[in-house]
């Protein structure tokens, strides 16, 4: 074996990118051949200081924000522009209310003010209605909604309240303050129900209330708010609130 | 033109991995301003390209969109930073007298690994930094870099080379 080949060999081995018979192989050689075993063990010291003085950065919180932003469908017809000065947020509202109601311009506004939590979750159900598609993945089976979750941290509880008249619809991922969040839209007759499942934080959120003309229920189920918003009337949401409530924690045979 | 049903899915392929793109474009590029408008760039590009991204593994495509980020806006805006030789494959080994010691190496800074990193030549720093830092493996790497498996190895065997080199030898401390 040449000398090069052997340096390169040792580098894989310590990478752990050799197979079973390589290995074998390569310790054979490590243990009969010291100047090989000294520049194992420089590797593996220069590797082990790596890691112990090197962190590897994470990205920004400003920074996800501004791509969350960006890829908001609010910012696809202009996709250069990142996180809008006031202004021009400012001067595309009194546009939107010109063309329609401000109701529009909140469904368009991208989803980034985390002061507004509700705003953005309204926001986001409405953007969801308007593209035609409130679900990214369509399912009525939660067995098929519930792992499509397993890419966001925090998975919601899935389950079936089809036969109480709130049959699931699927589950898509909404970005809210940065980060991604599991949203599962339920049907209620004609209507939609988002239910966004965000980590607790803060004093428990608690209520029902109306906004804009979008019932809202929130409630803390364990390390989970969820915020259940919908045009369908306020009683019928209650119901579905206790009814989600009741199903979540009947039992794990039931939710998983 | 709304593309939101693709932009959500985006989010969820592109989001995971956005600590490993700023990682990379922070060690090839030295800072963190730049790292910052850097992964944003390549963001961007990732969402106009999405089109073509034919699911697989997510990070090593958003990894190599940053990767070829990085270098466009080095050359743009940091052109004296980069150093591009063809020649760097070829250039024998450095032939220093003294081979490291591994008590040295084992007791460097943080700040020396840095100075030693920021110094490799782009295509070690590269392969080092998806190796060691973003932990990929050697066809991973291969693919993001767009060289054979061989170049992969002997561009880590030179970078982890010149490091041990530059921390090890005993006239540096």
């Amino acid at each position: 074996m040449s000398r090069g080949n052997e340096t390169l060999l040792t580098h894989a081995a310590l990478d752990g990118e050799l197979d079973a018979a390589g290995m074998l192989d390569f310790e054979n050689r490590l243990a009969a051949n010291a100047s090989l075993a000294a520049e194992y063990g420089r590797l593996k010291a220069l590797r082990e200081v790596m890691r112990r003085e090197l962190v590897k950065p994470a990205a920004p919180p400003a920074l996800r924000q501004r791509i969350a932003a960006m890829v908001a469908p609010s910012a696809s017809v202009r996709p250069a522009r990142a996180a809008p000065p006031w202004q021009a947020m400012a001067a595309s509202a009194i546009l939107a209310a010109g063309l329609g109601s401000a109701s529009t311009w909140l469904a368009l506004r991208p989803a980034i003010e985390d002061t507004n939590l509700v705003g953005t979750l309204i926001a986001d159900h409405k953007r969801g209605l308007l593209s035609g598609q409130p679900a990214d993945i369509a399912s009525s089976d939660r067995h098929a909604v519930k792992p499509w979750f397993g890419r966001v941290a925090l998975a919601p509880k899935v389950v079936d309240l089809a036969p109480q008249g709130f049959p699931l619809a699927g589950g898509r991922i909404d970005v809210i303050a940065g980060a991604p969040a599991p949203v599962l839209v339920y049907r209620r007759k004609a209507h939609v129900i988002s239910l966004t499942a965000l980590p607790a934080q803060g004093a428990p959120p608690a209520g029902a209330f109306e906004i804009d003309g979008y019932s809202v229920q929130v409630w803390r189920d364990g390390g989970t708010d969820y915020w259940a918003i919908s045009d369908t009337d306020p009683a019928g949401l209650a119901n579905f609130r206790q009814l989600f409530e009741a199903a979540a924690n009947s039992g794990p045979g039931k939710t998983d | 033109m709304t593309k939101s049903p693709s932009n959500e899915h985006f989010t969820a392929v592109v989001m995971p991995h956005l600590d490993d793109a700023y990682a990379l474009a922070r060690w090839l590029s030295g800072n963190n301003a730049d790292a910052d408008d850097i992964v944003q760039e390549a963001s961007l590009r990732a969402l106009r390209g999405f089109d073509r991204y034919a699911g697989g593994n997510a990070r090593a495509w958003l990894l190599a969109i940053t990767r070829n980020t990085t270098f466009t806006w080095l050359a743009r805006n940091r052109p004296n930073t980069l150093v591009i030789s063809d020649d760097i494959e070829n250039l024998p080994p450095a032939d220093d007298a003294a081979t490291p010691e591994e008590a040295l190496i084992a007791k460097a800074d943080a700040a020396a690994i840095e100075l030693a990193i920021g110094t490799l030549p782009a295509p070690f720093k590269e392969t080092l930094v998806l190796r060691d830092i973003n932990g990929l493996s050697y066809r991973d790497i291969a693919e993001i870099t767009g060289v054979p498996l061989g170049t992969v190895m002997s561009r880590l065997a030179r970078a982890r080379g010149l490091l041990m080199a530059a921390l090890g030898r005993p006239e540096a401390k």
